[in-house]
């Protein structure tokens, strides 16, 4: 009889426990987070059609994709993303529920073709922006201003037509970013730019994990910012001793020290402007490719982890190393960039 | 502190000097102090010495043409009236030592050359936007001629000689309106070189009404923020410039916000840097239309420090004060009044 009462008692325990480890399990699911980046790239009409390796708008972010699917030291966030190419909608209805856009794209003001996953040029012969579309803008700055962080890379960070027509764009950036191109002003030197961190915003989550770095890219740069503003972080200087552009006041071709990368925090509105990334090999670096990693993270609203973000992405290529501009000056410390072993 | 001790060698006793003699050898000290003082102070070499330390700072105050303002109600846009009174204040400054201030001031300057400008330390500027008209509104640059984008190269070559005189030290500073380069790309592209800001067409604006103006706290050690505290009081002040991000030049100094102007509610902004790249120093300052201001004893400090400081003078301990009597040279315009918060107190 007692052996019985035990066993009756025993089994009570289990079911109780197990029930109780159900009750517990079904909260932790439900409450990892789950978030959504999207990764939107323009048309690639900016680039030699038969040569790779610049301007690779949609392979520089499947490569980016495929290492935030393989991070590795993201813990309690479920990420989820998705890749789209040339989107053209002038709506928000595939935008809803998303936590960040990531564009790679050309200037918006570059062609009459849609070039801009988020921005339509304006049509020929217009003169001003019809009323759905300033109502769809709108809408992105309500969607941003709930949280969904947006991030664009490169030649997309320009609006170069210096027409009143384009300049609800241009305010829209200031509002998305906190800065923008400034026609005339901003530039993009291509050649070997030696990369170093803000010391003041070392602290700032996108810089975790990222040292100084030398390597090979065209940096729209000289965006114009304004004084006093408390929401946007300068992250990155950047300096060339030689590139194809020059600046008034330094020796032909060299850059020197100037502002490259910020990143705004407004509310719960995360904005990026990332003037490089024209040679894809660009992401063979592991400084440079962290800090793109840690700003795809932020401007999704993750935590960045200590060291930055890690991935164990293996294919960091899609296109070959494009050895154009080779023969200019390069900073100390460039490493050729090499791909990694595979294993 | 050196004390003598008198003591007798023989004993180690303690000596007591005879008083008298003690009073007379004290006189006779004193007199030979005196006469060693007088004799410095008078001497050929002291004076020498003294007016070759003594440096020499030559300030220009320019005005353009006065085209935007009433003809006949004052007040606005007082270009030279401005310009004057701050001449005055700084030929009657109260606590600035070491430092000879020569001032000179010139109305509507027009020379495409740098003859007139060598040897300045500092040009202080109050005008129009080079882009006002297609007269030559502003002291330093020409309007850009109708359909051009750019200037030709002898004025380009005139542009390259201004920057040669600002990186040797001659501070530029531009008041009001004359900050913006609406339409007119070199222009834009020196104001960034000259100051590390400029406007931006459209986006930058003058609200006019009553702001609130206070300090950027981190800039407190600025020399320009020396004895300035927040003040209240009315003006057009053209704001939301554009600068470079991540630029180690330059200091915020200033931020500012309206509850009530021509342009709505002003939710707080930077309206004033000030920029200093090796020996170059320059200030845009886009306040400054109404002429009252100068009443302001905050604001005529914080203008007066940005004076001296860009002319590469120390700005005394407290700011700069002076003891000019005519802060006024002109009307007080009472224009826009009416926008004034009833609970705003000016200050």
């Amino acid at each position: 009889m007692k052996k019985i009462k035990y066993s009756i008692a025993k089994a009570g325990i289990i079911v109780i426990l197990a029930f109780a480890g159900l009750l517990v399990s079904q909260p932790a699911v439900a409450q990892t987070p789950t978030k959504t980046i999207y990764f939107l790239s323009g048309i690639r009409d900016h680039a030699s059609p038969t040569v790779g390796g610049r301007h690779e708008v949609a392979k520089d972010l499947l490569v980016l994709q495929h290492c935030l699917d393989s991070v590795a030291n993201i813990k309690g966030v479920k990420i989820i993303t998705k890749y789209l190419a040339e989107r053209a909608t002038l709506d928000i209805e595939d935008l809803k529920g998303v936590d960040s856009v990531i564009v790679e794209c050309s200037n918006v003001t570059s062609s009459q073709k849609r070039t801009h996953p988020l921005v339509p040029p304006l049509p020929a012969g217009a003169t001003a922006y019809d009323k759905a579309t300033l109502k769809y803008l709108n809408q992105i700055d309500s969607l941003q201003a709930a949280g969904m962080g947006i991030m664009i890379i490169h030649w997309g960070i320009a609006i170069e037509n210096p027409s009143p027509a384009y300049y609800p764009i241009r305010d829209h950036y200031i509002k998305w970013f906190g800065q923008v191109g400034y026609p005339g002003y901003t530039q993009n030197p291509l050649g070997f730019w030696k990369v170093t961190p803000i010391k003041a915003a070392e602290k700032h989550p996108i810089l975790r994990g990222v040292n100084p770095w030398v390597y090979k890219d065209e940096i729209f740069s000289r965006l114009v910012i304004f004084p006093g503003d408390p929401y946007r972080t300068d992250l990155l200087m950047g300096e060339s001793p030689e590139t194809n552009q020059s600046e008034i006041g330094s020796p032909k071709g060299v850059i020197s020290p100037r502002g490259i990368a910020s990143a705004y925090e407004k509310g719960k509105q995360r904005g990026i402007l990332w003037g490089g990334s024209d040679f894809h090999s660009a992401l063979l670096n592991e400084n440079y490719r962290r800090f793109v990693l840690n700003e795809i993270v932020w401007v999704a609203g993750i935590d960045v982890p200590k060291g930055g973000v890690k991935t164990n992405a293996k294919q960091l290529q899609l296109a070959m190393i494009n050895k154009t501009y080779e023969n200019t000056k390069k900073p100390e410390g460039y490493i050729e960039p090499k791909l990694p072993a595979n294993k | 502190m050196f004390h003598l001790k008198l003591t007798n060698m023989t004993n180690n006793t303690p000596m007591l000097p005879d008083p008298g003699s003690h009073l007379q050898r004290k006189a006779c000290n004193m007199l030979l102090v005196l006469l060693a003082v007088v004799f410095t102070c008078f001497s050929a070499g002291t004076n020498r010495a003294f007016a070759q330390e003594q440096k020499t700072k030559v300030i220009y105050f320019l005005s353009g043409i006065r085209d935007h303002a009433s003809p006949t109600v004052g007040g606005r846009h007082d270009v030279a009236r401005d310009m004057l009174v701050l001449q005055r204040c700084l030929d009657s400054v109260a606590n600035i030592k070491g430092v000879k201030i020569v001032t000179k001031y010139l109305a509507e300057r027009s020379a495409l050359n740098i003859e007139d400008l060598k040897d300045v330390d500092a040009v202080i500027i109050e005008c129009s936007s080079v882009s006002g008209s297609q007269k030559r509104t502003h002291p330093l640059l020409p309007p850009l001629p109708a359909d051009a984008k750019t200037y030709d190269k002898a004025t380009m070559a005139y542009l390259d000689q201004i920057d040669s005189l600002q990186a040797a030290g001659m501070g530029i500073m531009i008041l009001h309106w004359g900050i913006a380069t609406e339409k007119n790309p070199p222009a834009t592209a020196r104001y960034m070189k000259w100051f590390g800001q400029t406007s931006l067409e459209v986006y930058t604006q003058n609200p006019l009404g009553f702001w609130k103006v206070s300090p950027v706290k981190g800039s407190e050690n600025h020399p320009i923020l020396r004895g300035v505290n927040p003040w209240v009081y009315k003006d057009e002040i053209f704001s939301r410039m554009v600068g470079n991000p991540g630029d180690p030049y330059r200091t915020d100094l200033l931020m500012g916000e309206s509850p009530a102007s021509n342009m709505g509610v002003i939710a707080p902004r930077g309206i004033a840097s000030a920029y200093e790249k090796g020996k170059a120093r320059g200030i845009l300052w886009g306040g400054m239309d109404f002429h009252s201001a100068l009443l302001n004893e905050n604001y005529l400090r914080f203008i007066m420090n940005e004076i001296v400081w860009v002319a590469g003078i120390e700005v005394p301990k407290g700011g700069v004060k002076t003891n000019a009597k005519g802060l006024q040279m002109t009307g007080i315009n009472t224009s826009f009044d009416n926008l004034k918060p009833a609970d705003l107190v000016l200050k």
